[in-house]
């Protein structure tokens, strides 16, 4: 009898005495991994080699540490009995992203928040007062008109036609072709595009040769050329079409995947049953891609919310183009006025906001994520 | 007075003809069932008729309406789809009201027809519901309600219970027949099941590679097929088919197989005068093989087929057996008893009685029916 119920004891005393030697080797391991990361890193602050020689040393270091460190993570948590295993393993994976969102992302926030309620040095506590200077000053209200025509203009413009190029590729020929001529400016940085817009709305005095493509236009057709962006205050307009040539592409791809999703039986029934074009278009396409389209629209509306680069390339704010993000810039970065500078961003920050949360749940009902 | 008039209708797809010459009319009230193996061309030719695929040549029309090249919403055509095709953005309301609503009819009137058909349908606690909360079969009513408000001239229907079960497909037969006998138009209906097609049609046209092959009544086809194709297509379990040639004794004329010879009756010699000394193909339905002991007539050696027993199929209604001829290769072929063949038959070696008064000949070459 004593026998018997000895054995298992016995077994499962062998058994812990194995998953502590598995516990010990793996905390020896997580050890050695910290204590080659932390060389790594004394040896890139006090590197003197080339600097090839630190790029190749640097990447090896980032991209194998990260991997060693999860590796040897895992391996130490493996080795805990299953409960506290099964508690732990998710922050193994969650916690470093976490962690580098928290130090990029999470304190800067915190800081600019902290910061907007100072003076432009940071010393002294203000209270409200730059905030109640956003809100009042000429050229921030001037900021906010002209976001907000971006926000409206923009969206529209891109997803309105997005939308139209979808449905009509769709029918054409040339779908392949049409779509590809459309899509190609995403791949141009919002910089390129404006340096690229620059030249087509270039103005050159009547008497020299015109370099600009719309006033080239304009001249070969008897006109006098224009100063196309100093133009108050349609220049914003001509601004908004350099991003809605970028973004009508993003529009379109995502609404013409959705429109193939549409059935074609469902069309057939609606045109069968008497429906126009127009009216299947109306009636069921678009109910059909509402949730693809508010998508994104929503995606496209935190672009031009956030609207910077654009502007800042072609008149870096002038003719009255400033908006909210140029003028965080230059009270922040060109005037250091780091309060007023950091209540604009906070204000832009919360401005934002419900956008994305709307995208976000959005995103979430259709099992995004 | 036909209502449907198809006149040499074609569709090709490059080279290839889908449909090919096709021709058939439709009476008012009538219900035809257009019926083949996949890929014969009923499909096309609904969708040519509703207009949503182009003609490539030939008329379509509707009473005295050419319709060939208007568009589908000018036709006043109803059509049931396969997946049902409902709204699933709408409610079974505005789902059924669709078609009445895209041509502007008075509320009144989609107030008073929606809850009738709905009612007809047995789907009218279900108006409110989006479609994603209904089952299959309640689809496929929505689907017919939506086709019976609109009171159209022609009624199509795809294959319309391919996605149901056979519980359900059974209810929905008789849903579609409700519908037809209410609207009393003249009705087009594809499917690929023959029985489906047996069941339903007034008329049936079988179709194969484009082509019209036989159009008639359940019965004229099965027992008076035109052709191999119809023979075997019509009837479950299939035609047996068996290669003969047909040789004359005397007066007396048999059909001579690898492992059997039957003689032909007198008042069927006439007909087959002209191919003595030719291949042909026999045709015997399996109800047609019997148990000698049963056979409803004289059996001899002159109407006896010999098999082997491979399985025996146990039916509500009798057995279905899975014979093979005794020779040295061996043709499969199927009989089903009214009686319950018991299982110590298997592998076994036992009679058939034909009855030769319902056999089928078919032309070796052109695969026409000679009797």
């Amino acid at each position: 009898m004593q026998q018997t119920t000895s054995k298992p004891q016995r077994a499962s005393a062998t058994a812990s005495t194995a998953s502590m030697s598995r516990f010990l080797t793996a905390l020896v391991g997580l050890v050695v991994v910290l204590v080659i990361l932390y060389y790594g890193f004394i040896f890139l602050r006090d590197s003197n080699a080339p600097q090839v020689v630190n790029a190749i040393v640097a990447t090896i270091w980032g991209v194998g540490g990260i991997a060693a460190l999860f590796t040897a993570a895992n391996l130490l948590v493996e080795a805990l009995p299953m409960e506290w295993q099964r508690r732990i393993q998710p922050y193994i994976f969650v916690g470093p992203a976490v962690l580098m969102l928290a130090w990029f992302l999470a304190i800067p926030t915190l800081r600019t928040l902290y910061q907007s309620f100072f003076s432009s040095d940071s010393q002294t506590f203000v209270g409200l007062q730059n905030y109640v200077a956003t809100f009042t000053d000429r050229q921030m209200q001037l900021s906010f008109r002209n976001n907000v025509i971006w926000l409206v203009l923009g969206t529209a413009l891109s997803v309105g036609l997005g939308l139209l190029i979808a449905v009509l590729a769709d029918r054409s020929k040339f779908e392949t072709l049409a779509k590809a001529l459309i899509f190609m400016p995403m791949a141009i940085s919002f910089v390129g595009a404006g340096v690229i817009w620059r030249f087509i709305y270039a103005f050159a005095p009547a008497d020299q040769p015109q370099i600009g493509l719309l006033n080239a236009f304009v001249v070969g057709f008897g006109g006098a050329p224009q100063s196309w962006i100093s133009i108050q205050p349609w220049n914003n307009l001509l601004l908004i079409v350099v991003v809605v040539w970028l973004q009508t592409g993003f529009a379109m791809v995502i609404l013409s995947a959705a429109l193939k999703g549409v059935p074609e039986d469902i069309l057939e029934a609606a045109r069968v049953d008497g429906a126009t074009e127009i009216q299947a278009f109306f009636r069921i396409i678009l109910p059909y891609l509402a949730a693809t389209i508010i998508t994104v629209t929503t995606t496209i509306a935190i672009a031009m919310l956030k609207i910077f680069d654009v502007i800042m390339v072609m008149t870096g704010g002038q003719y009255s183009t400033e908006v909210v993000a140029t003028q965080f810039y230059r009270q922040f970065f060109i005037n250091r006025n780091f309060g007023y500078g950091a209540a604009i961003a906070i204000v832009l920050f919360i401005a934002v906001m419900p956008v994305i949360f709307y995208n976000l749940r959005q995103l979430r009902k259709q099992e995004g994520f | 007075m036909p209502t449907i008039t198809v006149t040499n209708l074609s569709k090709r797809f490059g080279d290839k003809a889908a449909v090919d010459n096709l021709s058939f009319e439709l009476g008012e009230h009538e219900f035809l069932v257009l019926v083949g193996p996949s890929g014969c061309g009923k499909t096309t030719t609904l969708r040519m008729l509703a207009g949503l695929e182009p003609v490539s040549s030939g008329s379509i029309r509707f009473g005295e309406r050419e319709v060939s090249a208007i568009r589908p919403r000018d036709r006043d055509i109803a059509m049931v789809f396969q997946d049902y095709a409902v709204f699933p953005h709408l409610t079974v309301f505005e789902n059924i009201a669709y078609g009445l609503r895209s041509r502007r009819a008075p509320r009144a009137l989609i107030a008073e027809r929606v809850p009738r058909a709905a009612t007809m349908f047995r789907i009218d606690h279900l108006l409110k519901r989006k479609p994603r909360q209904l089952s299959g079969g309640e689809r496929q009513r929505v689907a017919l309600a939506r086709a019976m408000v609109r009171d159209a001239t022609v009624y199509l229907y795809d294959e319309p219970l391919s996605n149901l079960d056979a519980q359900l497909r059974h209810q929905a037969r008789d849903d579609i027949m409700t519908l037809h006998q209410q609207q009393q138009r003249p009705s087009i209906y594809v499917t690929h099941d023959q029985a489906e097609a047996m069941a339903m049609g007034d008329r049936i046209a079988v179709m194969k590679d484009g082509q019209l092959m036989q159009v008639g009544s359940g019965s004229e086809l099965y027992e008076r097929p035109q052709n191999l194709f119809v023979a075997f297509f019509i009837g479950t379990p299939s035609i047996n088919m068996f290669e003969v040639e047909l040789r004359a004794d005397g007066e007396r004329i048999s059909a001579v197989g690898s492992a059997f010879t039957l003689g032909l009756p007198p008042e069927l010699q006439a007909r087959v005068a002209q191919h003595i000394g030719k291949r042909v193909t026999l045709g015997v339905r399996p109800e047609d093989m019997h148990v000698p002991k049963k056979a409803p007539f004289a059996v001899s050696a002159e109407n006896t087929i010999n098999g082997l027993v491979n399985v025996v199929e146990p039916l509500a209604t009798g057995s279905s057996v899975y014979l093979s001829t005794l020779e040295d290769k061996p043709h499969d072929f199927i009989a089903t008893f009214k009686v319950r063949l018991p299982a110590s038959y298997l592998n076994k070696e036992i009679p058939l009685a034909i009855n030769m008064q319902k056999i089928h000949l078919f032309d070796g070459e052109t695969e026409q029916a000679i009797i």
